[in-house]
């Protein structure tokens, strides 16, 4: 079976360079370069963070063991978060694999499944974890072997919590089951499960976030007992002890502290709970055909029955108000009604609101012992400006990048209306605008609240956030317009092209740029190169909204074979 | 009505239409028949504005649809062959957009949804996801949307493809009505019963060019039999 699947997917590998070849291994190529640049500055950052960290005498050890911790907390979210959506929609949605299911080999579906969530939770596996093993191995000049345990334990994590979160989707998707059989108004499909998996990723997420707030960081490291000589590793224990990433966190402490014995005890925990989870996936997956059916068809029953009954929407939406607003409606309800990308969405918005939860949490804690702090505004300030530039980013490859490639297939309906593309890429500039300006600057003006600096200073960041947010959106939608492609409307794959890969480098080029020349004018070195900036992305905002629908308006919008 | 004047489309090496000319008048039906990858729904995507020409020029209602675009597609109803629609709009919002899109005004708009969902028996069910519609209560709604704005001139794109019997003569008897009301029609069709059936010309295409055109009895005559041949026969012959 395997051999038939492996065969499967080296086909489908080779298919994919089968056309434009050169164009296709460049843009690999490239995307493997942005891989290896940013495991190296991962590293490099580690390399430098773990060194310095482990200089302090009183807190270097225990402090490393909270850093492995909140980072392995970051690796298995995005492992679990991916595995999940993912699963959801390959296993239930996806119709790519209904003839596999009506032949005598359905498992191979199962399989594939957990291959393909095994694919998706490579990538967080290679650039964070191994950067991280790799530069505690040489900054404290650790053994070989804890290196090989522990490039074997991150492995083991990840497969864990592959396991682990498709087994979490299956018992949800049972639940649904037993539920529907006696509460008929839970229906049996997609955007049940889909539910069902948000609240429950949200409360084991804010149970694992709010323990995790409810401590107070000078109480966690001792440090009102500096006498002690070492702060202890004891409250760190406490506060992560029930996540799985606390095993490879703890076999990573005690590497770093040469207890080679306790390391093996974590990885052979790690070996434990990876074989069993591992083994129940393999043990229920051939026997998930029949749940498959049961969503699938139960998806169906309820459709026919809609089409019998009168009502499916309750209010249906009106376009009234000219073509702008009905343009711009029409965005916002198929955005609103994608229940895929609405998943992904609250995905990214979530890892956005722990980010400032944790910064909340961070200024509460130091204001609570009247610390001095008057020194550091600047540099967060500017950290946080790139940190929102990343997320920005981050919204924008998913969802305004590909919304011109993404309507392929209904491209035929604005084709053939009596409306100029200009007004097609307004509407959607203005909806992805109002969007992200919204929760982009509502959530950076509270992250900036929290460093306690003056109103004026807040004024002058947010309009920065709120250019920056208009220029990301805006390229994104250019460059999605200017480069569409007709051959597929996945998301994941249209951010993975050339012009994705671009839009990438320039977003967080720009970022870059911008909080450079923010800081030298903070720092009041000079204001020029934050004004010349500013007015080269007004330049350039321009530019693109310009040259973008009429380039569209002379592409060929479909794939002829008649 | 439409006036089609030596339209060719490249593709890299490949010509899918080369030096293609015909006109449909109003009141017409003119169907296009020809063996896959003859270029038919190349030229019906060029006309409806998802394709740009490589050569030649298309009027619609004397206006090019380069130049008087929005003029042009303003009097056009375009049914595609593959009736795709956002999957989480119902029937009726789509119906409606497409309303907004052609300007139509809001009373108006209502009135003709209404008018159509029960012409083509679909009331009752236009308030669901497309997503949940079978493929013919699709076809019929992208049918609908064409006719919403009340066009001069129809170009579909394979018309009962997944039509029931009964919607299928239903469909048949509109497009008839529709001509005989002085709208054209351009039919694209691999059914040539039903271009033998509606049909007051028929143009056959062979690699990419229109090898002739005319009325049933015209392609008869240059097939060297005679009206009571069936369009298959005849269709045969002339792609030889």
């Amino acid at each position: 079976m395997f051999n038939l699947i492996l065969k499967y997917q080296l086909n489908s590998l080779l298919r994919f360079f089968h056309a434009r070849t050169l164009a296709k291994s460049i843009t690999i190529g490239l995307f493997m370069l942005l891989f290896l640049a940013l495991a190296s500055g991962i590293y490099y950052f580690f390399w430098h963070g773990l060194r310095f960290l482990n200089a302090d005498n009183y807190f270097g050890q225990s402090l490393l063991y909270f850093v492995y911790e909140m980072y392995l907390l970051i690796l298995i979210f995005l492992v679990a978060m991916s595995t999940m959506i993912n699963g959801l929609f390959r296993f239930f949605k996806s119709d790519d694999d209904a003839w596999v299911a009506s032949t005598p080999r359905f498992d191979v579906i199962t399989t594939q499944l957990f291959l393909n969530a095994s694919w998706h939770a490579l990538w967080p596996f290679l650039i964070i974890a191994l950067p991280l093993i790799f530069a505690l191995h040489k900054a404290l000049n650790l053994s070989l072997l804890g290196l090989i345990i522990n490039i074997t334990s991150a492995a083991l994590l990840t497969i864990l919590i592959t396991s682990a979160s498709l087994i979490a989707l299956i018992a949800l998707a049972y639940l649904i089951k037993i539920i529907n059989k006696y509460l008929s108004f839970v229906h049996l499909n997609i955007k049940t499960l889909a539910i069902a998996v948000f609240i429950f990723v949200s409360l084991l997420l804010l149970s694992t976030v709010s323990g995790g707030l409810q401590n107070d960081l000078v109480q966690m490291f001792e440090a009102k007992n500096l006498s002690q000589g070492q702060a202890g590793i004891e409250a760190i224990i406490d506060n992560f002890k029930f996540l799985p990433s606390h095993l490879l966190a703890s076999s990573l402490y005690y590497w770093q502290t040469d207890n080679t014995l306790s390391m093996l005890n974590y990885h052979a925990e790690l070996w434990f709970f990876a074989i069993i989870l591992l083994g129940l996936w393999f043990y229920c997956a051939p026997r998930l055909i029949n749940l498959w059916t049961a969503f699938r068809t139960n998806d169906q029953t309820l459709a026919a029955r809609q089409q019998n009954t009168t009502a499916h929407i309750k209010k249906p939406a009106r376009f009234i108000g000219g073509i702008y607003h009905s343009l711009v409606k029409k965005e916002a309800i198929v955005f609103y009604r994608n229940s895929r990308g609405l998943m992904w969405f609250s995905f990214l918005l979530f890892f956005w609101i722990i980010q400032t939860m944790i910064n909340i949490s961070l200024s509460n804690n130091i204001q609570g012992y009247d610390l001095d702090i008057s020194s550091t505004p600047t540099l967060v300030q500017a950290i946080q400006i790139l940190t929102a530039v990343y997320f920005i980013s981050a919204f924008a490859l998913r969802f305004v990048f590909p919304a011109f490639s993404q309507e392929r297939r209904t491209l035929w309906i604005l084709s053939s209306a009596p409306i100029d593309w200009k007004k097609v890429f307004y509407a959607k500039l203005v909806f992805y605008n109002l969007l992200f300006l919204f929760i982009g600057l509502l959530i950076a003006y509270i992250n900036l609240t929290t460093l306690l600096i003056p109103g004026t200073v807040i004024a002058e960041t947010m309009l920065l956030f709120f250019i920056i947010i208009i220029f990301i959106v805006t390229l994104s939608l250019s460059l999605g317009m200017i480069f569409p492609n007709f051959e597929t409307d996945n998301p994941s794959a249209l951010g993975t092209s050339l012009p994705g890969l671009f839009l990438i480098f320039i977003s967080l080029l720009s970022g870059g740029l911008s909080v450079w020349t923010f800081y030298l004018k903070l720092i009041g070195f000079s204001n020029i190169y934050y004004y010349s900036f500013l007015t080269l992305l007004i330049i350039a905002l321009v530019t693109l909204v310009l040259i973008a629908p009429r380039r569209y308006a002379k592409l060929d919008k479909v794939k002829v074979i008649d | 009505m439409l006036k089609v004047k030596n339209l060719k489309k490249t593709f890299g090496a490949v010509t899918a239409v080369d030096n293609v000319s015909f006109n449909i008048n109003a009141g017409e039906i003119y169907s296009l028949i020809g063996p896959n990858g003859s270029g038919k729904t190349t030229i019906v995507k060029i006309i409806a504005g998802l394709l740009q020409a490589s050569q030649g020029e298309v009027e619609i209602g004397h206006n090019n649809i380069n130049t008087k675009t929005e003029e042009a597609k303003s009097i056009t109803g375009y049914i595609p062959d593959d009736p795709v629609i956002w999957p989480n709009l119902s029937g009726e919002e789509y119906l409606d957009f497409t309303g907004a899109l052609y300007n139509i005004d809001e009373i108006e708009r209502q009135k003709r949804i209404q008018e159509l969902l029960g012409l083509f028996n679909l009331k009752g069910v236009e308030k669901s996801y497309f997503q949940d519609y079978s493929r013919g209560n699709k076809q019929k709604f992208t049918i609908m949307s064409a006719l919403l704005h009340r066009p001069k001139l129809l170009l579909i794109d394979e018309p009962i493809v997944g039509l029931d019997p009964v919607s299928a003569e239903l469909m048949q008897a509109e497009l008839k009505k529709f001509a005989n009301a002085g709208g054209a029609v351009l039919l694209v069709t691999h059914t040539l019963d039903v271009a033998k059936k509606i049909s007051n010309r028929i143009g056959i295409l062979k690699k990419g060019r229109l090898i002739t055109s005319g009325s049933y009895h015209d392609l008869a005559n240059e097939a060297k039999t005679n009206d009571n041949e069936n369009l298959n026969n005849i269709y045969k012959i002339l792609t030889r």
